[in-house]
């Protein structure tokens, strides 16, 4: 820089315009992506009991029960109600998911919504909107709204 | 992929029982049930006591010849009626002698009569004998008999209570083996059941591997570029200036000087 009795000596690096563009925008969509927050998997992730299955398990309650081992019962009734993901059945978290986010919504309101407010929530259109293919994956009772680094911009 | 609630059971009927009445562990248990009760049967089972029989202390009226008085009787007359033909012609034979009364006369006569005493007796005697003999050997007989078929009888309640217990272990090892078969089938069902669960879990697994794929893809995508930076040499310009100081103005005038 200047300014020395002996003068100064001064190295410039430059960058292609094309390169340097082409970081910023990563940058940008990094940015925009993190916004987007956790994204749910409302598919099925265990596998039913079948048929030949529950079968075999009433057989084995019946067996107990023709020797006085148990009362008689129906096993079916003792397992959780399988959904039918096309054509296969099955349990899914999702629901228990998103109760679980009612829950902490309720029980700790503005936890919540601080957290909500950082990232793109139901109230947010778009594909992760209340009324997108996604159906939001926060409750529709938890505002979107808040205070927060990105509150109200999103 | 909203899924429709079902039941999971549908194979079964609530309650246990399929359709048709009784499944193999019910017919297992009554069989076993019964072979139990019908061995506890066998294990108390007393045969039958054969108590041999006597004549002595028989009741043999039974045995006697209801017609024996009657037969009696009868000789007896006949060997009254000889007799009384037998005076007769004693007292004949005296008359033509001119003997009839006479001392010789009732000797013959006595003799006759006590002859013919001596004959009933002897015949009634040997009559009743025989009756009382046949009425013991036919008593004797009976008593054979039914000792004969209280053995029988007791053999074939032995036999009977085997019989009985045989069947009752034939019974213990066809529930035994009903519940076996109920258990085999039991195995197989879970095994297949099994079988086709992880079909579906691997479906399940394979379309969760698909959104986590579609869920990090973005991030991924940003890889690509810094991938891309690092990969390829980046041109770049460098540029050196220099800013000259005051020795290098000195030195400049010192030279023109």
């Amino acid at each position: 820089m200047s300014g020395g009795k002996g003068g100064s000596q001064t190295s410039k690096v430059e960058i292609p315009a094309y390169i340097e563009d082409a970081s910023r925008r990563n940058i940008e969509r990094a940015e925009q992506l993190a916004q987007v927050g956790y994204m749910p998997y409302y598919g099925p992730e265990v596998a039913a009991f079948t048929p030949m299955q529950t079968a075999a398990m009433q057989s084995t309650a019946d067996a107990a029960a023709a020797f006085g081992l148990a009362p008689q019962m129906d096993v079916a009734a003792s397992l959780p109600q399988a959904q039918d993901f096309g054509g296969v059945m099955g349990y899914g978290s999702g629901n228990l998911f998103e109760s679980a986010l009612a829950e902490l919504a309720q029980r700790q309101p503005q936890q919540a919504q601080a957290f909500n407010s950082l990232f793109i929530g139901p109230q947010a259109p778009g594909l992760l909107g209340p009324t997108g293919p996604m159906g939001g994956y926060m409750p529709m009772n938890v505002p979107n709204q808040g205070s927060g680094i990105l509150g109200g911009q999103v | 992929m909203a899924g429709q609630a079902m039941g999971g059971g549908q194979a079964v009927a609530a309650g246990g029982a399929p359709a048709g009445g009784q499944n193999v562990f019910q017919q297992a248990q009554q069989g076993q049930t019964a072979a139990m009760a019908g061995t506890a049967m066998g294990m108390g089972y007393q045969p039958a006591q054969v108590q041999a029989g006597q004549v002595a202390g028989t009741d043999l009226s039974a045995y006697f010849n209801p017609f024996e008085q009657t037969v009696v009787q009868q000789s007896l007359g006949d060997i009254e009626q000889a007799r009384q033909m037998q005076a007769n012609q004693l007292a004949a034979q005296a008359q033509r002698a001119g003997a009839f009364g006479g001392s010789r006369s009732a000797i013959l006569e006595s003799q006759a009569n006590e002859a013919a005493l001596q004959q009933a007796a002897r015949t009634a005697a040997n009559l009743r004998l025989g009756g009382y003999q046949q009425a013991q050997q036919l008593a004797g007989q009976d008593i054979s008999r039914q000792m004969q078929a209280a053995l029988a009888n007791q053999q074939a309640g032995l036999a009977g209570a085997g019989q009985r217990l045989a069947a009752a272990g034939q019974l213990g090892g066809l529930a035994q083996q009903a519940f076996g078969m109920g258990r085999n089938l039991q195995q197989d069902l879970a095994q297949q059941g099994s079988l086709q669960q992880m079909l579906s879990q691997r479906i399940f697994d394979a379309a969760r591997g698909q959104f986590q794929g579609y869920q990090s893809f973005p991030e991924r995508s940003l890889g690509y570029l810094a991938t891309a930076l690092g990969a390829a040499p980046v041109p770049q310009t460098q540029t050196t200036s220099r800013q000259p100081g005051l020795f290098d103005y000195l030195s400049l005038f010192a030279s023109l000087g």
